[in-house]
Formats: structure tokens, sequence, C-alpha cells
């Protein structure tokens, strides 16, 4: 069973994979709380799925880069622990489903053989960094922002600051003012800028912060309109330690940080974030982009002939799916994945294609697609010919007949509705009633299976959400129907008007009667947006109204799409949150793992990492405390102030100075190592007193 | 009739934006006449009964999403139906059997939180 203890080379990634088989098998034994476990597995790659006892496995592919050998490698993890399918995410992950517990360390070890992790995958961590698909190859890129989304995963990856937030927190990378990344609803939504300054060209980011979609989405607001690219890594840094500190724990639908953001408001969010700077390992910090400035190279191979059967259908695709890159005579293809499930078969062979004849790399996109690059000009007829051999070569990439929909009820605890059934009949409707959509780039179809919004429904110009409606004792599965939203660029975007609800088997009609309208009214030199503004919320409302009616449904309307049995609510809890742990005795223990972290990392000249350990040991501890006083414990900050008031001040606690100096102690010191081992030693004897505290409480009860 | 949230709610807070008259709150949130309204000071309520806008009240619900009845309107003077229920994506914001009103009482609960 331990096959994978000698094979991983790198000594950080061994520790984690051993940690998590040895939580497993405590876990299994009844040995850690459950709630403990399972924060610690979704930091590690592992979520829940719909399906009893089995997981599903979220890879973390950082701009969703993949190569040929991790392609290879994926497939071959697929077929042996889960059902050989792949499926591409909205934040450019592949998730495959069905895998035992058990096997979840090994699955892992076999991925690092070619470099991918799990690790803080799902959880309250930085999640996958994303980035436009094009990056790197985008005609109108000031530069490749590919290096400093790399530089963001690595730098923040087992990070001790960003390990335990409130909540989980992403950012983006949008090559262009296209915004193809959709800065707007991130955390942390970045936008590459250049600037020239006395002669010389700077590269920097337009930066907005505290966006986001689910069932309350918000805006995010533009915090710099340049920010240099030199101190990129550190800002990130301080909006973490921000976030970690003032963020809601306890309420978990008003943790992101969008909440925190919107309370505070921005410029007190930034003064706070302006104060962290000292405390930081690195104030600057130069992201090495060399790698990703080589020219680009091929494998020698003699061009194979091939003769196009089709040459019609051959244009249409090269019209929607073939795009310019702006390297001289090299263009990228973009291949329409239907619901981004692909299988391992295709897998490999496109991983040879592309090895082959390509430059050995993949882009999986935020509409759950592929993107290969480097494709040289005099290749694109074979292509097409290979590409058509995998199913591969459907016209309309990012079409408006190019569906997003999350997994939703197929597998997904929180659906609440089928999104892929409804994704898979309106592309048919589309496909057959309405093929000149295929070319239409403006206009996108995404759909969520419930109000969570993976599938980015609220943001999209036409969007639905899984629903369900009661009519009498049964339930019929429901769509909203929702318009109006899209990206608009350089950082700007909308969220659309829920409209309607209708019952899932209405939503076809739906789409016709939004489609025919459009066909009908809509001014040539009006986009949908405008048209949309035009005509009014109203207008759509009245327009879909009469789908709305429940009192004339029919049997079918009870039966959800891809079903063939009545529709049955089933709404799981999510696992996304980090669950609060109540229990004192973890606590304590928790803080000695922290000193002991912290330890370590002084051991290794680590400072300013084992000052975090140290500064979480401190929280935790007094949390602990609070709790058993039946304090609420929704903050890091608030802890350490009502420890203060409840402990310190009524000298329950003796301390030489008020808990905030002790453990702000690490706001106003540069992270040297003087003061961590001091900082460590602090940390240790106020947890060394508030143990025997208890201890002494407990005896007397 | 104010409107309901039945323990059916899955907490997802679509309904608590789309409210008119904040009367939707989190489980557990304490909640204030005086908040998304324009009432201030000492106010008195169609039982007769005083209150503070800005005193503090008990959650109606310490799990699930909840109205505070004295502030539903079931959105009579903004929208065209209860937009808590049209946006409620399993269906659980239901007329409240336990605070039938008519239209017009409605409508002046409406003036009397927007005056």
């Amino acid at each position: 069973m331990q096959s994978f203890r000698t094979e991983i080379e790198n000594p950080i990634v061994e520790k984690d994979i051993l940690e998590l088989d040895r939580k497993i098998k405590l876990f299994k034994e009844g040995k850690i709380d459950e709630e403990r476990f399972r924060s610690l597995r979704l930091a590690r790659g592992v979520y829940g799925q719909r399906q009893f006892g089995v997981q599903m496995i979220r890879i973390k592919l950082p701009y969703g880069k993949v190569t040929s050998e991790q392609l290879h490698r994926i497939a071959g993890v697929s077929d042996e622990y889960s059902r050989g399918r792949l499926h591409i995410t909205t934040r450019q992950d592949i998730q495959i489903h069905h895998v035992s517990l058990d096997r979840t360390p090994e699955l892992w070890s076999q991925l690092e053989k070619d470099d991918i992790t799990l690790r803080e995958a799902c959880g309250n961590a930085v999640r996958n960094i994303t980035a436009s698909e094009t990056a790197g190859i985008d005609i109108n890129e000031p530069f490749d922002v590919s290096p400093y989304a790399d530089a963001t995963f690595k730098f923040f990856l087992r990070n001790p600051i960003c390990q335990e937030m409130g909540r989980k927190f992403k950012i983006s990378f949008s090559g262009t003012d296209a915004d193809t990344a959709i800065s707007f609803i991130h955390d942390l939504g970045f936008i590459a800028k250049i600037k020239t300054e006395n002669g010389v060209v700077k590269k920097g980011f337009k930066v907005l912060l505290g966006g986001g979609l689910g069932s309350q989405p918000r805006h995010a607001d533009v915090i710099y309109d340049f920010l240099e690219e030199y101190v990129l890594i550190a800002t990130i840094e301080g909006i973490l330690r921000v976030f970690d500190r003032f963020g809601e724990r306890a309420k978990r639908a008003k943790a992101r940080l969008k909440f925190l953001v919107k309370e505070m408001g921005v410029a007190a969010f930034l003064e706070l974030v302006s104060a962290e700077i000292h405390t930081l390992k690195y104030q600057t910090f130069k992201v090495d982009t060399t790698t990703f400035e080589q020219p680009v190279s091929f494998q020698e191979v003699t061009i194979p002939a091939v003769e196009i059967e089709n040459e019609v259908a051959f244009q249409k695709w090269k019209k929607t799916n073939v795009i310019k890159q702006k390297q001289a005579g090299l263009f990228a293809i973009g291949i329409k994945v239907h619901l981004g499930d692909f299988y391992t078969p295709k897998a490999r062979l496109l991983a040879d294609l592309v090895k082959k004849y390509a430059a050995n790399e993949i882009r999986l996109t935020l509409r759950q697609n592929i993107l290969i690059r480097h494709i040289r000009e005099e290749l694109i007829p074979f292509f097409y010919v290979e590409l058509e051999k995998l199913g591969f070569a459907n016209a309309g990439y990012n079409s408006t007949a190019d569906i997003t929909a999350c997994p939703g009820t197929d597998t997904c605890n929180l659906g609440i509705s089928s999104s892929t059934g409804i994704a898979v009949v309106l592309e048919k409707v589309l496909e057959e009633e309405y093929p000149n959509y295929l070319n239409n780039k403006e206009i996108a179809i995404k759909i969520s299976g419930c109000m969570n919004a993976c599938g980015q429904h609220n943001m999209a110009h036409i969007g639905f959400q899984g629903m369900s409606i009661k009519a009498g004792d049964l339930q019929v599965p429901a769509l909203q129907v929702l318009i109006g939203g899209g990206i608009l660029g350089d950082g700007k975007g909308r969220f659309s008007d829920k409209l309607a609800k209708i019952p899932s088997k209405r939503g076809p009609d739906a789409l016709r009667l939004l489609l025919n309208d459009i066909d009908q009214n809509q001014q040539r030199e009006e986009n949908f947006l405008a048209y949309y503004d035009r005509q009014g919320k109203t207008y759509f409302y009245d327009l879909l109204k009469g789908l709305a009616d429940t009192t004339n449904l029919e049997p079918s309307d009870f039966i959800d799409w891809g079903h063939s049995e009545n529709y049955v609510k089933a709404i799981g809890v999510g696992e996304c949150a980090g669950v609060v742990i109540d229990l004192i005795a973890t606590l304590l223990f928790e803080s000695e793992e922290k000193i002991t972290s912290a330890k370590e990392a002084l051991k290794e000249n680590q400072f300013s990492d084992s000052i975090y350990y140290a500064y979480t040991a401190f929280v935790n501890t007094a949390k602990a405390l609070l709790i058993a006083e039946g304090v609420k414990t929704n903050t890091q900050a608030g802890i350490i102030t009502s420890f203060q008031e409840h402990f310190v001040i009524s000298n329950i606690v003796e301390l030489e100075t008020s808990f905030e100096d002790l453990v702000y102690q690490m706001k106003h010191e540069n992270p040297t190592k003087a003061f961590a081992q001091k900082y460590l030693i602090d940390a240790k004897s106020f947890y060394q007193k508030i143990d025997a505290h208890r201890k002494t409480t407990l005896s007397h009860v | 009739m104010a409107i309901i949230i039945t323990d059916e709610c899955i907490n997802c807070g679509a309904c608590e934006p789309e409210c008119p008259n904040t009367a939707i709150y989190e489980g557990a949130e304490d909640w204030k006449y005086g908040e998304g309204t324009s009432l201030i000071g000492d106010i008195e309520l169609k039982n007769g009964v005083t209150v503070n806008a800005e005193e503090t009240q008990e959650a109606v619900s310490d799990e699930y999403y909840f109205i505070s009845p004295n502030k539903c309107t079931e959105c009579i003077g903004f929208h065209e139906e209860p937009q808590c229920a049209a946006v409620c994506p399993v269906d659980c914001c239901v007329p409240d059997n336990a605070h039938i009103e008519t239209e017009e009482e409605l409508l002046a609960k409406q003036k009397f939180l927007h005056n």
C-alpha cells in the first residue's frame, strides 16, 4: 500500500501525501473529528459528491496549462482510479469522479510524477489561478500573463498565510482588456497593462478586488489602475493577510472577501493592507519570465498530406475555431468540448498529436474547452482531419451554441435541477433551428444547477439556473431565466437580471421566444446588451411570463431533462466551507501543531512563515478559551479583541502587556530571525499559560 | 398577508438582497425596524405596541433565513409579485397564513415603512 512512499522526489510533497494517508486512516478508525478531516481533505482536492461513499477529485491546473505528458498522466489516473471521464471546469481544472477515498494518496502521488498537484484545489485556500487561455499568443496582449499566474500559484501554494482562511479565494489574470478571465467576478482580478515612463516601458496590472458570483453577486472594485509587476506578490500577500484576520468565519454565507470589502469599504481595507507591508517576506518580488520567453520549438516532422473531404465544413470550422497568434505563422485551434467532458482514449490521442505536431502544450479554457497553441499554418488542414477523427472538430468554438454548464445534479451535492440535461437540449435547439448562432461570438449562454453559479450563469448574456417549483405535493424541476449579463471589458461587467422561474421542460421554449424576439426586433447596429437595455427588464419579463404559469403542467413537466422518473428534490450541504470547530481540546491540540510548524520553519530560516504559524497559534489558543466561555469567535481580529476584554482586563489570564500588543507585535516588526525567535517563545508561553489555566479550571469542575 | 420562509430553506441568501423593505435576514441575525426603511425613533406598530426603530429585535429563526412580518408588504408598492418567492430556488417563500392582510393594509404598511 505504501508503494508511493519511495517514488516521490520532493520531500515536501511526500510529507503532504503521507499526511493525507495517515489522516484517512485515523478518520476511518474514528480517531479524528469528521469535520476537521473534511477540511483537511478539501485542501487536498478531495471533494464529496452526490453519490454516497465516493469522492470527486479536483486536479489543480494553474492557468489551464497542460503538457502532453501531463495529459497522459491524468488520463492514466482517471482510468485507474475513476471512470475514464475528464471534466473541464470553468476554472481550468479537471475533475474526475467516483474515486475511493482510500486510494486518493496513491492517486495524488501518481499525478506528482508529472508535477501535477491536488493541493489547495478545494477548501478555504487560494484556488486555482486562472488566466486567459490565449495568454502568450494573443495579438492584443501587452505581455504574457502566464509567468505571473505561475509565480502566484507557486508563491501561495502551502504558504502558511492562506491555509485556513474564512473562505476560498479566487485569483484571475486577463491578458487583454477583453478581460476573458473575467476579473470583475474574482476576489482578485488582474488585467495586463503597460505604461511608458521616461522612455521605459513598465509592465503592470489593473487590479480588481472583492468581486464574486453566487447567490449575491458583487462587482469587484478597481483598486489600482496600474500596479507595477514587482509589487504583485506583495500586494496579494497583504490582501490575503487582511482577509485571514478580518474575514468572517462563523457565518459561511457571509465569509467571502466581497462581504468584508463591502462592509469595511475599499479605502479602509486597503489601509489595513498597507499596514501589513513590514511583515511580508518580500516587499518586492521579481517574477522570472525567462522560461516563458523561449522561442517555440517543434519536433522535426514531415507534414502529412491530407485530403479535406468537405471543404465547406472545413472553412466553417476554420472561421470559428482557428485563432491567429501574435507569433508570425502560428495559429491556435479551439476544440469545443461538449459540457467540458472528454474521455481518456481521445485525451491520449490528442496528447500525442499535440506533442508531435504542435508545441506540446494545450490550455483548458474558462468555457470548458481546449485550446491547442502553436500550430504552423501548413498543418491546419492536417489538424482538422485528425481532430475530426476524434470528434473534436465541431464548429462554433466560444459561440452561442457553445454552452457552459456545471455538472449540476449529475454528480454535485448542491445541484437543484439538471444543468447538463438542459444544456444538451439547448445546444440541439441552436444547431437545428438557429444554426447562425454557431457564428455568434457575442452572446454567451451559461447554466448552473444552483445559485452558487459554478456555471457562471448570472454574468452571461443568457443564463439559466436550476431551481424547483412546488405544485401541490409534487416538485417540478425548474429553471430561472436570466438575461443581460456580460463582460464589458477593462474590468467592467454586468450581472444579469433574474426574469422568470419556469418549469425546466420549457427551457427550450424560453430560448426560442428570446431568439425569435431578437431576430425580429434587434436593430442592426445594436449589440445584444444594447437591445436588452432599450427594451428593458419588464419587456423581457412579459415575454417569458407565460412560461411561468404552473396551472397547466403536464406529467412530463415533473420529469427533469435526462431522467425518466419524476423529479425528487435532493439538495445536500456544500463542502466548500471550512467548518467551525468548536472542540476546545481539538483547538488546543492544533495550537501545539502550529507551534511545531513555527519551530520547523524557524529551523529552515523561513522567518516570515514561522511568525505566521506562531500568530495562528496565538489566535487558535485564545479561541479555545473564548469558546469555552461561549463568546462569539467570528473573525481572528474579533478573537484578539474579545480575549483582551474577557480574560486579560479581568485578570483571569495575566499578561505583561495587552493581548493585542502581544499578538500584533508581528505587525510592527520586520520578519527577522531575532523577532521570529522571540515571537515563537511568546506564543509558546501563552499556550502553556492557557493550557495550565484550562487544566486548573477542569480540575475544579 | 406577509410571506414566510419555510424550513425547506437551503440558506442560499438569494432572497435577502431582493427585498425592497429589508425585511429578510439571515438566521440568528438581529434586526431593526429602521434598517432599509424610513422609520426613526419610537414607532407605533399596527397592534398598538411602541418600539424604537433603532432597537435590536430578536431573530425569528435561528436556523434559516427569516422575514420580519411587520416589515413585509409582499412587495406591494414595489413589484408585481413577491421578489423573494420569485428568486427562491426551492420555492420556500410562501404566504404566511398567520399574517393575512388585504392589499389596502399592505399598501398602508408600505407607506408606513417608507413615508
